[in-house]
């Protein structure tokens, strides 16, 4: 392989090799109308509107001012559930004390996947709303409110309004501290705690949701430990031992923060739903530490989440994971660089999140089309595959469908459903999405296309060409792909159409070659 | 191997196609540096740390000064012997940005301005905060497990007479099944020990389970309620949630930790919300004529901590000093002694 672009003067620790070769690295950036879709699906869900693909292919400089204006698309808040979904990995099926006490809610005709979704979104909606807000980022650690339901705004302690729909920012009424989604159900319904684990796999995740340090990633060599055999010893090894004290020391006293959403019993329904202020300095009794967050001392869960913001690396993270979101791939040390531009055009917006996401779609990483030269795939990831969830949201702005059954979103859940299959993420087993297909994907994505083409048309939503049927194929391909389709191509949708004609009558026909574009590549590709 | 260090790459966010050019440029303090510190060095070298865990005074890395003049004991202890930090774990491409920085360090560009952490200033004035224990453990009314069993006997009055009734109860039994006259239970309870709904008895209760009235009211158990007998001692764990809307005195709304050994002299542990008011506990011994130990308790906005020395001793709030208080939990003890019937 080769060494890129090292700078230093002396070989870094690890590398084996110390001949420095810097290598160009040439982005090429994709066709306006392809970028755009690009765009558009990643900050709607949704297809582009045709015209403006046919004004981009005019005038591609069109492009900034059709991109600015999706920043006010009212699907934003939507999508960045989604993409926050795939990152905080809150979306799965099946909760640890829900599953089994679903029916102590008394939720009369409302199916368990609804409940499980409107836990999951609470937090997400509220980084969500912040970002549509164009609010600082921080206040996702540090805000006196959340963004609820009508669902979870009824049985849970908020104060959603009697009359209220939809999702709502909202405040709890059981005196806990406001610390933004640290404050939330959702979350910690999500990372519940065992009794005896005293919250410190939470502190585990928001280390790594926020400030980008992994515990559990860490290469940490535990063969020379001594062997802990009783609870006893476990607590003095954690305190004293090193190989316990370099992560403990840094986890125990943020767990000791948390203590307010500890619970006695991890299936009880009073126990996990209400906050429970007098247990708030108990932590520190039960870790024998101080509260902290890495070194700095704190004041209970409000002052975690004010630590959190203030932590020089919660900018870095931020930059971080917007890029990793909409690059489509985990940073590398060769990104540092770029990530520190990113980092600064966050700083330099007060921390809001809005002009940090229009300085990663601006970068030539996420703008590439091609695969420069001095990259391998596994490094750069071009073509993107759709999860799921955004096939779902695109094949329903160009047909109207979604995939339902029993009440289940079909490409939203792997319970009843095809999340994973698809090559999705569900939050627990898979965490993070395909992207190569497989035939479970491919499998999915056909019985998707021939559904939704055959519903289309049925419906209305899509008509049969009445003349011209090249031209109205060429124009739909270019609809659903924002690629022009070669004349072999066309040559080829126009025999299956005029087959299938002469079978089964235009309707057929034309679900046919719709089905079959959205099995295209380029469609469900972006 | 593929290494790309973070010496490069001069930035170009404009829309458009990029070159990329080499130049040493390196990570920086503000971008890696200052993060690296702060997650693998500040939990022990800081001047603000609870726990330095044995590192040496004053050797701290807060700050880039601080570090560049201490660059070459780290490049010596992380890179070289790999004896810090304390039980390894630095991700390798983590090693080659700190070499990358210890080689080229360069400060960077800062981050915005640090949030204000609130300020919180006390609700409640001295005599209020003594109130508010006389008000979360009343001595008439202390919260134990004899109050939690009782209140499962009245409900389980309304249940079908098929129903495991506290009687008959055996270990890990549902609720489904007991509905009747327009009661609904639901969840399950593990009950274990002397099941007599009068008079004082010893029994382990595991309680999960949710109960509703024709009225809508409710009664929640989810936590812990065991009672036992020792040399004329009561001890007692009473944990969880207890909401019981048909009832007076502490099961009416109870949440916490409770742990109490009572005879002669009581020793109180852990935390007390009862109606919405939060009290803590660490290690309270009391005695006729003495109460010691820490008593914290909270107000709207933040703790109370009275480090009790026979009654009396210095309170503060959330760290800032406020004087001093006197608590007497003499006549909780005596309530609980009555209550546990204690000889």
């Amino acid at each position: 392989m080769i060494l890129l672009l090292l700078g230093c003067a002396d070989p870094p620790v690890t590398g084996p090799d110390d001949t420095a070769e810097t290598v160009e690295i040439v982005w090429t950036e994709l066709p306006a109308p392809r970028l755009y879709r690009r765009m558009h699906l990643d900050l709607t869900g949704a297809l582009p509107p045709v015209e403006h693909l046919d004004a981009l292919d005019l005038d591609p400089s069109q492009l900034e001012p059709h991109q600015a204006a999706l920043f006010d698309d009212e699907r934003l808040e939507e999508r960045l559930v989604v993409l926050f979904g795939e990152r905080w990995l809150t979306q799965i099926d099946e909760y640890l004390f829900e599953y089994e006490e679903f029916a102590e809610y008394y939720l009369s005709g409302v199916p368990e996947y609804e409940f499980e979704r409107s836990i999951a979104n609470e937090p997400l909606h509220l980084m969500a709303r912040v970002v549509v807000e164009d609010r600082a980022w921080t206040e996702i650690v540090t805000a006196d409110t959340t963004v609820a339901n009508e669902l979870i705004g009824d049985v849970w302690p908020l104060d959603y309004p009697a009359d209220g729909t939809g999702w709502l920012e909202v405040a709890y009424t059981d005196a806990r501290p406001g610390a933004g989604i640290l404050s939330t159900n959702g979350l910690w319904f999500r990372y519940f705690t065992t009794v005896t684990n005293y919250n410190r796999g939470r502190v585990a995740m928001l280390s790594d949701q926020l400030v980008c340090e992994n515990f559990i990633a860490r290469p940490v060599d535990l063969s020379e430990a001594p062997a802990l055999t009783d609870a006893d010893s476990i607590a003095e090894a954690i305190r004293t031992v090193p190989y316990c004290q370099g992560c403990h020391s840094a986890l125990d006293p943020a767990a000791a923060a948390l203590f307010g959403f500890w619970t006695n019993n991890e299936h009880s329904v009073p126990e996990y739903e209400t906050y429970h202020p007098e247990r708030e300095t108990q932590g520190e009794a039960l870790l024998q530490v101080e509260m902290a967050w890495f070194g700095e001392p704190v004041d209970g869960l409000e002052g975690l989440g004010v630590a959190i913001a203030n932590d020089p690396r919660f900018d870095s993270c931020a930059a971080e994971n917007f890029a990793e979101m909409f690059w489509r791939r985990p940073m590398a040390n060769r990104d540092q660089a770029r990530l520190d531009e990113l980092r600064q055009v966050f700083v330099d917006a007060d921390r809001r999140a809005k002009p940090l996401i229009e300085a990663v779609l601006a970068s030539p990483e996420y703008r590439a089309g091609e695969l420069p030269e001095a990259l391998d795939e596994g490094d750069e990831v071009v073509v993107r595959q759709m999860p799921p969830q955004m096939l779902a949201s695109a094949v329903e702005s160009a047909t109207g469908f979604r995939w339902h059954h029993e009440g289940y979103d079909q490409l939203d859940n792997s319970q009843l459903g095809y999340r994973t299959l698809g090559g999705g993420v569900d939050g627990e087993f898979v965490t993070t999405s395909q992207t190569v297909p497989s035939a479970s994907q491919q499998f999915v994505v056909r019985r998707l296309a021939e559904a939704a083409a055959e519903w289309a048309v049925e419906q209305g939503e899509v008509h049969a060409p009445a003349t011209d049927v090249p031209g109205w194929i060429a124009r739909r391909y270019w609809s659903l792909t924002a690629r022009r389709l070669t004349d072999d191509d066309l040559d080829g949708l126009v025999t299956v159409y005029d087959a299938v004609a002469a079978r089964e009558g235009d309707d057929a026909a034309t679900t046919a070659v719709l089905a079959a574009i959205l099995q295209d590549p380029e469609f469900w590709t972006w | 191997m593929l290494l790309f260090l973070a010496c490069t790459q001069s930035g170009s966010l404009d829309s458009g196609g990029s070159t990329e050019s080499a130049e040493c440029s390196g990570p920086t303090w503000h971008h890696f540096g200052e993060g690296f510190f702060r997650t693998w060095c500040q939990s022990c070298h800081s001047s603000t740390t609870p726990d330095r865990s044995g590192a040496p005074e004053a050797l701290d890395y807060e700050t880039y000064d601080q570090v560049l003049a201490g660059a070459d004991t780290i490049r010596d202890a992380v890179l070289v012997r790999g004896s810090m930090p304390l039980g390894g774990g630095v991700y390798p491409q983590d090693l080659e940005l700190l070499e990358a920085f210890l080689d080229c360090p360069s400060e960077g560009t800062p981050g915005g301005e640090d949030t204000e952490a609130p300020r919180a200033q006390p609700t409640l004035e001295g005599p209020d905060v003594v109130e508010r224990v006389a008000q979360v453990l009343p001595s008439e009314d202390m919260p134990e497990p004899l109050g939690a069993r009782d209140a499962l006997v009245r409900w389980l009055e309304h249940a079908t007479a098929s129903c495991p009734h506290v009687a008959g109860l055996s270990i890990n039994a549902p609720w489904e099944g007991c509905d009747a006259d327009g009661y609904t239970f639901s969840g399950l309870t593990e009950f274990i020990g002397n099941s007599s709904a009068t008079g004082v008895s010893a029994f382990d209760l595991l309680a999960d389970f949710s109960f509703t009235a024709p009225d809508g009211s409710t009664f929640d158990g989810g936590g812990t309620a065991v009672l036992a007998f020792e040399d004329e001692q009561a001890l007692y764990e009473l944990t969880g949630t207890w909401k019981d809307d048909t009832a007076d005195g502490w099961i009416h709304a109870f949440s916490g930790n409770l742990t109490v050994a009572v005879g002669e002299t009581a020793r109180l542990d852990g935390s007390v919300q009862r109606d919405g008011l939060s009290v803590h506990l660490d290690d309270v011994t009391v005695d006729p004529a003495c109460t010691d130990g820490v008593v914290e308790v909270r107000d709207d906005v933040g703790w109370h901590r009275l480090e009790l020395d026979c009654g009396c001793g210095p309170w503060t709030f959330e760290g800032q000093a406020q004087g001093e208080l006197c608590i007497d939990l003499a006549p909780q003890l005596a309530g609980l002694r009555d209550k546990l019937e204690l000889p």
